[in-house]
């Protein structure tokens, strides 16, 4: 396999970006919030953001880890939140600081403040070596023991962080509220002005250090540090091929000699210095993982060269199939989502208007999915009409397949938000023939996206490949006839 | 892979499952509601008011 690098570190850190924002953008899309002057009180929002977000963002559709943390530990009926210590606990043990990298939105705030080339730049404020043990301290104290011990009369606490500290809330909550509901303009006051300062004093200070607040004071950033060393993302150094030259230090942002300390606990996953080592010395796990199917799928074990003869026809006809297929899915699965809606409010004669709010996260599900099919189907035209072009279509079906499995999740995840929606509003709790077609056909969607890898990677199994394609199609089939039901019979 | 290596990948998957318990018990607990009860109401703490 070819061993020319491709990523350099300015092409990552623009894809990082471009990254950060999609995601911003994809679980703060409560557009009415931002009109309205409101939040989203959608169920969604009981799960927990993996980044500092804020949720009382207008446009957040789930919650903030420390503001949940202190919600839950500031109730008198509880001492401890085992439900967000657990969720932190589980994206800490996925993913690391990789949140910090690329799904927290204050950090992309930072990233974009410290482009500005208006100062000398600095990585570092002077003191950094103990300075950057303060976010323990605020982590202790502010989240922690002062919601624990400081109660009122009923034994509730205040959000103690997020009241005197996190710029995140004043950023993505507090300014664009208090900028369009006039009553929350009338109450703003000493307290507003001095989450403001800090706001704007961090801001300044971002032009000039990197990320000084996910350095030196977020503690959701020192959660996820400690499993830096354990996550199932880390950095890994190949010894043979590093020389200890220095240059992945010079390209971290939060200054760590990432030669001799991969997995710190500073570290933000951003990927720069695994672009900027000139050796190729430095991978993470998921790279070597991916790496490995890739040379294992696509390499001539015989003779050791890459086999691109036979291989480009297969893929491009199998990628235009089932990418049909899968748009088909798409197109069912956005129809779904709303049909069951509207049904749902019509049997429980509340208005749809309250079920608007629940369907931009599921349609933009569902919409996402339809575009990741449709990709795919580009693809498989493209390769019928340019088959020489081998090369270019060996990752590209590849990075499809992957999209399509992860949103066959989502998918399924999109139907039991339903379920969930429907019950909390009193629903008819038995299965319906749709529920049972819309159940079918997300399920077997995830075995299907895999069976469809595995064919083309050069696994298939004919009889599993067969059976699954009959399922998927009389899934589909199904569904299509539960909404031609729940149409023209009577509910 | 190395035993270090592997002794990574064990520890991480344990804190993983012990994490995805913790979720459980929580939810069983009522936490999910109370988290859903503060997230779906203006936080005038966070935003400066009160």
């Amino acid at each position: 396999m070819d061993e020319k690098k491709k990523m350099t570190p300015k092409k990552q850190s623009v894809i990082r970006t471009w990254f950060q924002a999609a995601w911003f953008v994809l679980t703060n899309s409560y557009i009415r919030g931002y009109t309205k002057g409101m939040i989203f009180a959608g169920n969604t929002k009981v799960i927990c953001f993996p980044g500092l977000n804020c949720y009382s963002c207008p446009g957040a559709l789930a919650a903030c880890p420390m503001g949940a943390l202190q919600a839950v530990m500031g109730n008198s009926s509880y001492r401890v939140s085992l439900y967000v210590f657990g969720f932190l606990g589980a994206i800490g043990a996925l993913f690391g600081r990789l949140v910090c990298g690329w799904m927290c939105p204050f950090g992309l705030f930072q990233d974009l403040l410290h482009k500005i080339p208006i100062t000398k730049k600095i990585k570092n404020l002077p003191g950094h070596k103990f300075l950057k043990y303060l976010r323990y301290v605020i982590l202790v104290i502010f989240p922690l023991l002062l919601v624990s011990i400081v109660k009122d009369l009923t034994g509730t606490s205040d959000p103690w962080f997020c009241e005197w500290i996190c710029p995140s809330g004043m950023l993505l909550g507090g300014i664009p509220l208090v900028t369009l509901n006039a009553g929350l303009r009338e109450a703003a006051a000493g307290r507003f002005i001095w989450k403001l300062a800090v706001l704007i004093v961090i801001s300044l200070m971002s032009i000039k250090v990197y990320r000084p607040f996910c350095k030196y004071l977020c503690p959701l950033g020192a959660i996820y540090g400690f499993f830096n060393p354990i996550s199932s993302y880390r950095l890994v150094i190949d010894k043979e091929k590093c020389v200890s030259c220095g240059m992945c230090q010079k390209a971290c942002g939060m200054d760590i000699k990432t030669f001799e300390n991969p997995n710190s606990m500073d570290c933000i996953r951003c990927g720069s210095c695994i672009a900027s080592c000139p050796k190729g010395a430095i991978s993470s796990t998921w790279g070597q993982k991916i790496n490995k199917v890739k040379n294992r799928c696509f390499v001539d074990e015989d003779e050791g060269t890459l086999n691109l003869t036979e291989l480009p026809k297969e893929i491009s006809k199998k990628a235009t199939f089932f990418g049909a297929i899968a748009i088909i899915s798409g197109i069912c699965g956005v129809c779904a989502t709303y049909l069951f809606a509207l049904r749902s409010a019509f049997i429980s004669k509340l208005t749809i208007e309250i079920y608007k709010d629940y369907l931009p996260t599921y349609f933009i599900l569902d919409v996402l999915l339809v575009v990741a099919a449709a990709l795919l189907l580009i693809v498989g035209i493209y390769a019928i009409a340019k088959k020489e072009d081998a090369k270019a279509l060996l990752t590209l079906p590849e990075k499809s397949i992957s999209i399509v499995i992860v949103l066959a999740i989502g998918y399924l995840i999109a139907f039991v938000g339903c379920i969930i929606d429907s019950r909390t509003y009193g629903q008819i709790m038995i299965p319906t023939t749709y529920d049972a077609a819309f159940l079918l056909t997300s399920v077997v969607a995830v075995p299907f996206s895999i069976a469809l890898k595995n064919s083309i990677l050069g696994k298939e199994n004919k009889k599993l490949w067969r059976l699954l394609s009959v399922l998927y199609v009389l899934s589909l089939l199904g569904t299509a006839l539960a909404f031609w039901l729940l149409t023209v019979l009577p509910q | 892979m190395d035993a270090r290596e592997k002794r990574t990948r064990i520890i991480g998957w344990i804190v993983f499952v012990i994490a995805l318990t913790m979720m459980g018990i929580g939810i069983a607990r009522g936490e999910a509601s109370v988290v859903l009860t503060k997230a779906t109401s203006i936080c005038t703490q966070c935003i400066g008011i009160g």
